[in-house]
């Protein structure tokens, strides 16, 4: 008995072992989906390249760089700002013009920014840019683009959503009073947009985010919680924006509704700028082209936008793309150069000089922020002082073209 | 007792009286603090990434008062943290430990319960973060919960090595002397498990600590892991440093505390 019992012992720990050998062996390849530095297939940079080829001889008319460089990427998983490059890969047009990425994924600002030292280029959302100008080496060379897809989400039985629209005169869509308002609990990541966002909602009905509790969590936690009976309302971007709109919340209040200037913006290091101009010159054209390109193309954009969330384990479904195509609104090259080199008044006429669109547009967030104390005046001085919103690339790539 | 010389009966130490001894002890933290001045101000180390303990205690004063830049004062972020760390602290001991002394003396339960436990005991505290959420909301429960996590295994682990190390002669004594096995249990095997025991709790009492920020991570509006996760979101070095110190000058009066007491209970033991 006891023999057949040892040898029963012997061949279930034999099969265990060479079935967890299998799976192993197996999972490697699924779990690890992301190509370090992603070949892309000849058709698949024929097509594209086919349809937009310009007189240049490269895709968008680019000159390649004279060799290849390798350029270590801050990615931003799930952003549209951090799909741009993305597309480039996948498409093949950045090998086309000799740049190669080592790729790093981020999923927050300020992780992205504490690791500056390692990578050289990256694309953040504005408080995480300004978290990276004011405290790190990061400096901002363009604006990536604005966005739309940020909105104040409650529940269908909300007193919010039954107080209904019309009661703010300022902004006759958004909905809720200062009573429905006052003493609610709100899930958002604190220190963002969606911070801003919240404060300018309620500075409709005279309140001040004083009068409501601010629950800090990222936004995929945040809508888990909420869809769990937590909070009164939640704010949300992205694709977790799009699942709470298609899980039928209501949305009181949009980003544009508080006509916020949510820009998200193209990073360099110092390091990058003092050491692959030339790169960083070639990679900001190709950057902004494809942004063209993306508008131009929302279907395939959808695709690929659905492509990088499986790739990147985001939670998105192909009508989620869609619509993040549809509102999506990027700079393109042209804008972009434009807003980096067009000078504007300061709008709280602190610096000594005009400031570039950029700046006025990054400093729009970081103003709000330094209302709240969570910067200073000084802070904000010393960013325009030392450039850290520096319109050098753009500038190159305007001298380059002519 | 006090400032009286000990001679350490294996040969150890210099001999100094416990007054000097404890000298030693602030002088170690005196130099902790004047080689980090020192690198920060003579720029071996970049202040903007790491800050003088001067500024820090400046800091600490603004703070005492000020809310910005996280919106709370330290003393409302400490109560918030004490809050949450106390309750999944002592919910580990009030649970952990009887589990422990339970499994170390009846075989029985140990057979039943050590599965499952050695399959919950390789689990990060932090894993339990999506699941919490979705059991048990955000509010303190959840982040008591996480905090529990990490308490409890330490009090299972060393009530359970402490009870079965009871002196055989002892409980052959009590058996002698008539005990039940409940008794024996209660009046040998509880108390001579105390040391280990005792162990148990302050490792405990620092994964509770410990834990603080990965359970404000979870979701929270003040605390001390709140305020660290506020300091790097706006790039203030200073204040994550702050929010590190307090957390481990309060562990370390909570062990301290933990120390006393142990002393005051298990007096006999010397």
């Amino acid at each position: 008995m006891k023999k057949t019992m040892k040898s029963l012992l012997a061949l279930i720990t034999t099969l265990t072992l060479a079935g967890s050998l299998l799976s192993g062996c197996g999972s490697k390849e699924n779990t690890n989906p992301a190509p370090e530095t992603p070949a892309p297939s000849g058709e698949e940079t024929e097509a594209p390249a086919a349809e937009t080829e310009s007189s240049g001889g490269t895709t968008f008319g680019i000159e390649p760089l004279a060799s290849k460089t390798m350029i270590d990427l801050a990615y931003f998983s799930g952003a549209e700002h951090g799909l741009v490059f993305y597309i480039m890969d996948e498409m093949g047009w950045a090998e086309e013009l000799n740049i190669g990425f080592n790729w790093s994924y981020f999923n927050a600002g300020p992780a992205m920014m504490e690791a500056n030292g390692s990578w050289d280029v990256g694309t953040a959302g504005a408080a995480g840019a300004v978290n990276g100008i004011v405290g790190y080496d990061v400096n901002v060379i363009g604006i990536s683009q604005y966005e739309h897809i940020l909105n104040c989400f409650v529940r269908e039985d909300s007193p919010i959503y039954q107080a209904g629209k019309g009661n703010a005169t300022e902004a006759p869509e958004v909905y809720g009073d200062a009573d429905s308002l006052r003493g609610t609990t709100w899930l958002l990541p604190v220190g963002t947009t969606a911070q801003q966002t919240l404060a300018l909602y309620l500075a409709y009905f005279g309140l001040t985010t004083d009068d409501v509790t601010m629950t800090n969590m990222d936004v995929g936690s945040a809508l888990a919680a909420f869809r769990a009976g937590e909070g009164d309302g939640m704010i949300l971007w992205t694709s977790t924006n799009v699942t709470a709109q298609e899980e039928g919340f209501k949305s009181v209040c949009s980003c544009d509704d508080v006509n916020g200037v949510y820009s998200t913006c193209l990073l360099a290091t110092d390091n990058a700028l003092d050491t692959k101009m030339d790169a960083m010159t070639t990679l900001f054209e190709l950057y902004f082209n494809v942004e063209d390109w993306m508008m131009e193309h929302p279907d395939e954009m959808a695709k690929m936008y659905f492509e990088a969330c499986e790739v990147e384990g985001i939670s998105c479904t192909e009508t989620i793309a869609q619509y993040t195509a549809e509102v999506y609104e990027g700079l393109g090259i042209e804008k972009a150069l434009e807003r980096m080199t067009t000078e504007v008044d300061d709008p709280l006429g602190l610096a000594d000089r005009q400031i570039s669109g950029g700046e006025f547009d990054v400093l729009d967030t970081m103003d709000y922020f330094v209302t709240l104390g969570s910067y200073t005046e000084e802070d904000r001085m010393k960013v325009l002082e030392n450039n850290r919103i520096t319109s050098a690339v753009a500038e190159a790539v305007l001298e380059k073209r002519q | 007792m006090n400032g009286q010389k000990k001679k350490d009966p294996l040969g150890r130490g210099l001999g100094l009286s416990s007054y000097a001894y404890a000298m030693l002890s602030v002088a170690g933290v005196l130099c902790f603090f004047l080689v980090w001045q020192l690198l920060v101000q003579c720029g071996i180390v970049s202040g903007r990434y790491l800050a003088k303990p001067t500024e820090i205690v400046a800091l600490f004063l603004y703070k005492l008062v000020n809310t910005n830049p996280d919106g709370s004062t330290i003393p409302s972020s400490i109560l918030s943290s004490l809050q949450v760390s106390l309750v999944g602290f002592f919910l580990a001991l009030i649970v952990g430990i009887p589990t422990g002394l339970l499994m170390g003396w009846y075989k029985g339960f140990r057979q039943f319960v050590s599965p499952v436990f050695e399959i919950l005991r390789p689990i990060p505290p932090i894993s339990w973060i999506p699941l919490t959420l979705l059991w048990l909301g955000i509010g303190i429960r959840a982040k008591a919960f996480i905090i529990f996590f990490a308490a409890f295994i330490p009090c299972v682990i060393n009530s359970a090595a402490g009870i079965r190390q009871t002196n055989q002669t002892l409980i052959n004594v009590a058996k002698t002397c008539g005990a039940s096995n409940f008794e024996i249990f209660i009046k040998v095997g509880v108390p001579s498990s105390l040391p280990i025991m005792f162990a148990g709790i302050r490792v405990a009492l620092g994964n509770a600590w410990a834990t603080l920020v990965a359970a404000e991570m979870l979701a929270a509006d003040s605390g001390l892991g709140y305020m660290i996760l506020m300091g790097r979101n706006f790039a203030r070095a200073d204040i994550v440093i702050l929010g590190m110190v307090l957390i481990g000058v309060l562990g370390m009066v909570f062990t301290g505390t933990l120390s006393f007491i142990e002393h005051r209970i298990i007096k006999w033991r010397i």
